[in-house]
């Protein structure tokens, strides 16, 4: 199956490098297949960081251009780009050859041609597309956060059921048209997710998909549903055991028991830590307070917390006001150390995900510590 | 040790595992500003505040509830803090995010835990 998915996106490649070619001549097009078809990752690896800034200034292409089907086109491309390398890196999708479209974009701002309106439609129909533009929110949303990015993509294709033409073919004038619709409305739904992260994009014109109604309110209704259905999907990755559940109530009494069993453990083993472990009391006001200053800018170094875990066992009474000389140290800590956090979150969030395969055996220790309880 | 003295320092430890847990995280999440607060106020207060206010939220929470998920959305709701006043969308971000920071911090514990005991 993954020889087939892989034949399937380069044969969408080609067509991407047909149209690039196009449009650009043949120096974007070499570029781009040498981007393609030499090793992604170490690339990817490099270019993850310029993403972001990436997105930003393609978002406000579509300010530049004046025409509305510009601004159409200008979302779906870039989002095609990250789909065509997400299938293939399962990381943080790279645009190195959007920027070389963008590029090209700006200079030409109306590539109309019988042949581009084909071609748009034939990568458009890509139903990982639609799946990660309604992830385009989440994305943008949580940049700054590296444990939602770390999150592999989920490249299985069928979360979303849209009506896809099957667009094969470039040379199908009958279903030509009907892709166009297809395809303005997905791009419709792209430039809505857009649109929700503050950009002002020019007035779109779209079309209706097939048996959909354009009315403003079930749009954003179906928008919402999609941001809905794609979190819901980030939560059965999450939670162990969800993926073979279908229907979305089974799966949240899955992630209700789910959270209340991690809740239980937090407990348990805090108690066992405790008991193991006795401390003196610490101040847990001045604890509180401190960290309300340090917390604005949301810098807090996350190293304290390796600190404070043999600390946190509370004994005895709240009376001694014991300044300890290692809290201070925690909130003084050197910035740099606030990094730690991030990647520390990372790491184990690894090994968090692949907690499907050792998922029996973590499970079963706690409850072997209960037993012994 | 009493029944009740046992209840007060097992608190005391609960709390103390969520504060060092929202450290962590900061007040990057809603959830985390909202168990920040909690425990602050709590703190102050002394004591654990009850629920007793709840019909200007349930309010609010009922007339979200037409997505279909209603039982699920307000046990959710009660288990990740700050649940109450978020949106379905939003809530379930934060419940993947929460999920998240336990589980590091189980794992986190767990390993301290077999230090600990060797």
């Amino acid at each position: 199956m993954v020889l087939a998915l892989d034949s399937h996106f380069r044969a969408s490649e080609f067509r991407i490098l047909r149209f690039l070619g196009f449009l650009e001549g043949i120096k974007a097009g070499t570029e781009f297949r040498s981007v393609n078809c030499g090793d992604k990752t170490q690339e990817i690896g490099v270019e993850s960081l310029q993403f972001g800034e990436e997105i930003q200034r393609l978002i406000s292409v579509p300010q530049e251009s004046g025409t509305s089907f510009t601004a159409l086109l200008e979302l779906p491309t870039t989002q095609a780009m990250k789909l065509l390398h997400s299938p293939e890196s399962h990381e943080t999708p790279v645009d190195l050859s959007g920027e070389v479209w963008s590029n090209g974009r700006i200079d030409r701002p109306k590539p109309y041609h019988s042949q581009s309106f084909t071609c748009p439609p034939t990568f458009l129909s890509n139903t990982a597309l639609l799946e990660h533009a309604s992830r385009f929110p989440l994305f943008a949303t949580t940049e700054n956060s590296p444990e939602t990015s770390s999150i592999p993509s989920n490249s299985s294709a069928n979360s979303h059921k849209v009506k896809q033409e099957p667009v094969d073919s470039d040379s199908n004038p009958d279903s030509s048209p009907i892709a166009l619709k297809g395809a303005t409305k997905k791009s419709k739904n792209v430039a809505n997710e857009a649109s929700e992260d503050g950009e002002k994009l020019p007035y779109v014109h779209v079309r209706a998909r097939r048996g959909q109604a354009t009315d403003s309110h079930s749009l954003a209704e179906r928008a919402r549903r999609e941001k809905i259905n794609a979190r819901m999907k980030l939560l059965q990755e999450l939670v162990p055991g969800c993926n073979k559940i279908s229907g979305t109530a089974m799966v949240l009494d899955e992630i209700i028991n789910h959270v209340q069993s991690l809740q239980r453990q937090v407990e348990l083993l805090s108690m066992r830590l405790a008991a193991v472990d006795p401390r003196i009391d610490f101040n847990l006001d001045s604890l509180l307070a401190a960290e309300s200053g340090s917390l604005m800018d949301s810098n807090f170094p996350g190293v304290v917390m390796p600190l404070m875990w043999p600390e946190e066992l509370v004994n005895g009474s709240r009376q001694q006001y014991q300044q300890q000389p290692w809290h201070f140290d925690g909130l003084h800590q050197p910035v740099c150390m606030r990094e730690e956090d991030n990647p520390n979150f990372i790491t184990l969030e690894n090994s968090l995900l692949s907690y499907d395969s050792s998922a029996n055996s973590a499970s079963l220790q706690p409850n072997q510590l209960k037993m012994e309880l | 040790m009493s029944s009740k003295d046992s209840h007060r320092r097992s608190q005391k430890i609960t709390i103390a595992a969520y504060s060092s847990m929202v450290r962590a995280v900061g007040t990057r999440r809603a959830w985390s500003r909202a168990l920040l607060f909690k425990l602050r106020s709590q703190a102050r207060r002394g004591y654990v505040v009850k629920r007793r206010c709840f019909s200007v939220k349930k309010r609010r929470v009922t007339k979200k509830a037409s997505s279909g998920e209603l039982k699920q959305a307000e046990k959710l709701r009660s288990l990740v803090p700050g649940g109450e006043a978020m949106e379905f969308c939003e809530l379930l971000e934060e419940t993947a995010d929460y999920i998240k920071c336990l589980a590091t911090q189980v794992i986190r514990a767990y390993g301290k835990h077999q230090k600990g005991s060797r």
